[in-house]
């Protein structure tokens, strides 16, 4: 394969799948962040 | 009434719509159309036609959905009602937009039988037993496509008749990453075969030349509509049973790049199969083939010739057969979601969708030609669908549209300007280049000679008259359906909110 096939091709899949992963993991961590937040919410409004 | 269910987390949100979008369009088209306009140029557009096309409708869909919580059958016309009632004058939009998607599911429910059939003769070796084109000719002129379109149909149906977390979530749980993990399996498979360099080259090797054509620019962007299909009402109808809160713009970019990284697994598995098997000449002749051509006869062929290739092969149609059933499951939910709105229950609904799809989808399962011709008519209806989405949600007055349905959720990912404009200026002239160059193809390539007639398979006369039957039958109907629509909202409303 030609190098120049190579950087195209990571590029490519940097952008795609690197952008999928990314967008899965981000909102992921907010998830997490918003379970934490809605759980910190709860437990003030008990006290 | 009965109140409606929604998807219990973000994760089951995603694997739905994932579920929706990677269909036979990412196994079977991406990789053809990118061998026939150049490989890493085709690749380029059609990124671009996903931010520039897909993404934003997605996002109005979505929202939508959301903003409503009513079907394709109400959606449109309670966006722009007055004080909480459906316009009819609206409303006829997202008919149009459920019938286009309705008639796929006719045709498409036979689609999934064929991956069926094709994964169940692999796994035994039958397929492989005989030539592949004879196979093919001998399984579609006989009776058994009907017996796997009555299976695609019931299984679907199944699904959705046990509802949104016991039916549809469970079944895409396992779906969805098993889908993911066969296109996985079958690129690896395909890179790790000598030779596979060239197809990967040709995949990824941009020919910036090939970025002055048009034709590479207007390919793109019909990819990715037909593959993503913003337009189709799906979306719409799975915002429908997203909770209040949902991050609606982060999940439509996960959708959207979701899908995309499933097509490009796909291009990996079959180009570098063809180029590892075949001389280069011959491949691109091969991947130029009719998407049933390239699939059902030339994919058997060269697993055929391949070490274990009956494992792989099965690998190969086992993920096609997820890709068409979890898409052909959402619109068997569309078309329950319409029955649903107009007052009847779920369950007799699901009832009424899969005797209709069954009947109604006999001619495609026992004449390929008219498949063919349904697949050609409804497909660029979704085009016109994706637009009178944008121009629906433009007329109401897009950053209104923005606020109101969108951008509601404090710490939720926004749009902005760029959606404003995409929306605005550009979707409507992408339609119309785009619509205009498919009629001038049909006109000029496809069918020269009959493109007036419109008994032809692929003319532009069965599109127009096909549509207009279509849109005389919404006419006649639309009143009835928006004052059912809105008895059953109100009926809904007054038995309680949303869970």
């Amino acid at each position: 394969m030609s190098t120049e096939t190579i950087v195209s091709m990571s590029v490519i899949l940097c952008i795609v799948w690197g952008g999928f992963l990314s967008t899965v993991v981000y909102a992921w961590i907010k998830h997490g962040r918003n379970m934490k937040r809605d759980k910190t919410g709860k437990q003030e409004e008990v006290n | 009434m009965e109140d409606r269910e929604t998807f219990s987390s973000w994760k089951t949100v995603l694997l739905a719509a994932l579920a929706v979008d990677v269909g036979s369009g990412n196994i079977w088209r991406f990789p053809r159309m990118a061998a026939a306009n150049g490989g890493g140029a085709f690749i380029v557009t059609w990124l671009c036609a996903l931010f520039l096309w897909s993404i934003p409708i997605i996002i109005i869909e979505y929202g939508l959905g959301r903003g409503t919580r009513l079907g394709i059958a109400g959606a449109f016309g309670r966006l722009h009602g007055k004080g909480g009632s459906i316009n009819p004058r609206y409303n006829w939009v997202g008919l149009f937009i459920g019938s286009c998607t309705v008639f796929i599911m006719f045709y498409y429910s036979v689609i999934c039988g064929w991956s069926f059939k094709y994964f169940l003769s692999s796994f035994s070796g039958s397929l492989y037993a005989t030539d592949s084109q004879l196979f093919w000719d001998a399984f579609t002129s006989g009776y058994e496509p009907v017996v796997y379109h009555f299976a695609a149909v019931l299984m679907s149906c199944l699904v959705v008749w046990f509802g949104i977390q016991k039916g549809i979530e469970r079944v895409n749980r396992v779906m969805v990453p098993g889908l993911f993990l066969l296109l996985v399996v079958s690129a690896v498979n395909a890179i790790g075969l000598e030779g596979s360099g060239k197809g990967l080259e040709f995949l990824f090797n941009p020919d910036w030349g090939s970025l002055l054509k048009y034709q590479v620019w207007l390919q793109g962007l019909s990819q990715s509509a037909w593959s993503i299909g913003p337009g189709w009402g799906l979306i719409l109808t799975m915002g429908v049973y997203v909770k209040k809160r949902e991050d609606i713009v982060l999940n439509s970019f996960m959708t959207g790049l979701g899908n995309n990284s499933a097509s490009l697994l796909a291009g990996i598995a079959v180009l570098c199969t063809l180029f590892s098997l075949l001389p280069e000449g011959e491949a691109l002749n091969v991947a130029s083939q009719g998407n049933f051509g390239l699939t059902f006869v030339w994919i058997p062929k060269l697993f055929m010739e391949m070490r274990a290739g009956s494992i792989f092969g099965t690998v190969f149609f086992l993920g096609l057969s997820f890709a068409t059933l979890s898409s052909l499951i959402i619109m068997i939910l569309l078309a329950a979601n319409v029955l649903e709105d107009l007052g009847l229950k779920r369950k007799k609904g699901v009832v009424i969708v899969g005797i209709a799809t069954f009947v109604v989808g006999l001619p495609s399962a026992v004449s390929v030609p008219f498949l063919e011709n349904q697949d050609w008519v409804w497909g660029l209806g979704l085009l016109i669908g994706g637009v009178l989405t944008a121009v629906s949600a433009a007329k109401y007055g897009i950053r209104n549209f923005q606020k109101e349905f969108i951008n509601t959720v404090a710490g939720n990912v926004r749009v902005g300007k760029w959606h404003e404009v995409v929306v605005r200026y550009l979707i409507p002239i992408e339609f119309f280049v785009l619509i205009v160059w498919w009629f001038y193809q049909s006109v000029t390539a496809y069918d020269p000679d009959g493109w007036y007639n419109p008994l032809r398979v692929y003319s532009v006369a069965t599109c127009l008259v096909q549509w207009a039957l279509v849109l005389f039958v919404i006419f006649l109907s639309v009143k009835w359906i928006s004052a059912k629509v809105l008895n059953t909202m109100n009926a809904r409303n007054s038995s309680g909110g949303e869970k």
